[in-house]
């Protein structure tokens, strides 16, 4: 199929896109056959789809663990600090 | 009730934050830990060799903040601020130490690298259609991101990726950096940005994707 | 100006995900380089089959692209009632007996007038479907041009997704061509079948 309308984007070449995609980052023409493809495509959909719910699950980690030890070592540094508060 | 925009939200979050941390308050400091810790853990491994040399960056960014606190004038937010301060303690201790890896070299971790295992599309000589799916994703239930093991799955494939490509996606998508905060804190160019966060998603993908099938119902 | 638009359900934007008020003028942030108000002329229509199809106006420069119109000021206006679900269904059946008599034409060219008559004598889709799947494709592109329709009969039965067999389609008419801009004059051909179809008159 690329040899008979090889303007006509792969799924292939369609991940490899997708970040610049998000990002606003591609040429009009690019866009264009990335959203022709996005139109027929339920594959490439998906895999949007997939990349949008990635990176969402990666904000829902703003909170995370911090060790104990570098927890306390911080607290100290802090209340050290503290003591220098006018 | 007039809604804020996320900048508005952002700043007065942060003069919240300020005022709270000023006048010593710990909690307000532990809540401002938690939050940026473990990204500024990744954001200096990008720069220094070891683990154990970046835990010390890191504490000595927290003591520069609190040093600056006083003079802060809220010009950025306070996230950029700090990971400013972090970036610099980060590039000085990573220019001292003999084994550290210049950033700009970092972007060409692995250089062809393709974001989906090629096996899974149509070889280029395939009668028809080369180059589409032959092993297609297949949607996620919601219910399965929502829960505890899909978060672990990205936040352990974060932790597995190579240091360029960790510091990146913690910046843009752990803790919601434009990609002009991200290139100032990180010294890269935005085009070298964009190819380390495309690599780094794609990895990450991949891995909740294999999390996700392992955990189906057979 | 006015011109076409297709939606995805409840007048949302396919890729933006913006959701339209019929009637209430949008204005594009930044015309340049595709960030303006995007519509399709009659002969854009089968490269962006979706759910809803709106007719839509357009203000002030309008900038003509390969496969869409971009302006910086545009509004829905009613809906083209002639198009829903079996309407979409439709296409996508004409599209799958396209792929068919594409793919019959160049096996009656190429020697293979026996396969090529097997291929256009069903008239539905399951008789359709079935007949392709009794065939054992020949080598070459004959083989080829034999999977076009194979592939449209097929994947249309299963998901009935008409955009796939417009693609299809267009891809075997740039096969049978062998020229790649076949697809593009395809595209145009099925959009002014569904224009006719719909009664949508030019803008």
């Amino acid at each position: 199929m690329t040899l008979r309308a090889p303007e006509q984007m792969t799924c292939r070449e369609f991940v490899e896109l997708v970040t610049e995609y998000l990002e606003g980052a591609l040429s009009l023409e690019d866009r264009t056959r990335f959203e022709h493809h996005l139109v027929f495509c339920t594959w490439c959909v998906d895999y949007l789809q997939q990349m949008r719910e990635t990176l969402r699950a990666a904000g829902r980690l703003r909170e995370s663990d911090v060790p104990e030890n570098a927890k306390e070592k911080l607290l100290r540094a802090f209340r050290q600090w503290k003591r220098g508060i006018p | 009730m007039v809604e804020q925009t996320a900048l508005a939200r952002t700043i007065s979050d942060d003069e919240r934050v300020l005022a709270a941390l000023r006048v010593g308050d710990e909690q307000a400091f532990l809540v401002l830990v938690q939050r940026l810790h473990p990204s500024m853990l990744h954001v200096a491994l990008a720069f220094v060799p070891s683990r154990a040399v970046a835990e010390e960056v890191v504490q000595e960014a927290w003591l520069g903040v609190l040093k600056g606190l006083a003079q802060f004038e809220g010009r950025s937010s306070l996230r950029r601020w700090i990971f400013g301060i972090l970036s610099n303690c980060a590039r000085t201790r990573g220019a001292r130490e003999a084994r550290s890896v210049p950033l700009s070299s970092l972007g060409a971790e692995d250089d062809s690298e393709p974001a989906v295992d090629p096996s899974r599309f149509r070889p280029p000589d395939h009668s028809h259609w080369p180059g589409h799916w032959s092993s297609p994703p297949t949607p996620w239930p919601e219910e399965q991101l929502l829960r505890r093991e899909a978060v672990e799955a990205v936040e352990r494939a974060i932790q597995d990726l190579p240091p360029g490509q960790r510091a990146v996606i913690t910046l843009r998508d752990i803790q919601g950096c434009e990609s002009a905060e991200v290139c100032d804190v990180l010294g890269i160019s935005e085009g070298n940005q964009r190819v380390l966060l495309h690599r780094a998603r794609s990895k990450v993908r991949a891995h909740l994707e294999r999390r996700l099938q392992a955990e189906k119902p057979r | 100006m006015i011109a076409y638009k297709f939606l995805r359900v409840g007048a949302v934007g396919p890729f933006t995900g913006h959701r339209w008020s019929p009637g209430t003028w949008v204005d594009a942030a930044d015309v340049h380089e595709g960030l303006g108000v995007h519509a399709c002329r009659v002969s854009d229509l089968a490269f962006w089959i979706g759910e809803e199809l709106w007719r839509v106006e357009l203000q002030g420069h309008v900038w003509e692209r390969a496969t869409q119109i971009e302006a910086a000021r545009g509004r829905l206006l009613d809906r083209v009632a002639g198009w829903d679900g079996k309407a979409r269904t439709e296409f996508g059946l004409h599209c799958v007996f396209q792929a068919r008599d594409i793919a019959a034409a160049a096996l009656r060219g190429l020697g293979f007038a026996d396969l090529a008559d097997r291929l256009a004598l069903p008239g539905t889709l399951p008789e359709l479907a079935a007949t392709v799947r009794s065939i054992e494709p020949p080598d070459g592109f004959a083989g080829e041009m034999f999977g076009y329709a194979r592939d449209a009969a097929i994947a249309f039965s299963m998901t009935g997704n008409a955009a796939e067999s417009s693609f299809i389609a267009s891809v075997a008419n740039a096969a049978a061509r062998g020229d790649p801009s076949g697809f593009g004059e395809e595209k145009r051909r099925q959009s002014h079948w569904l224009a006719e179809r719909l009664a949508a008159p030019e803008a």
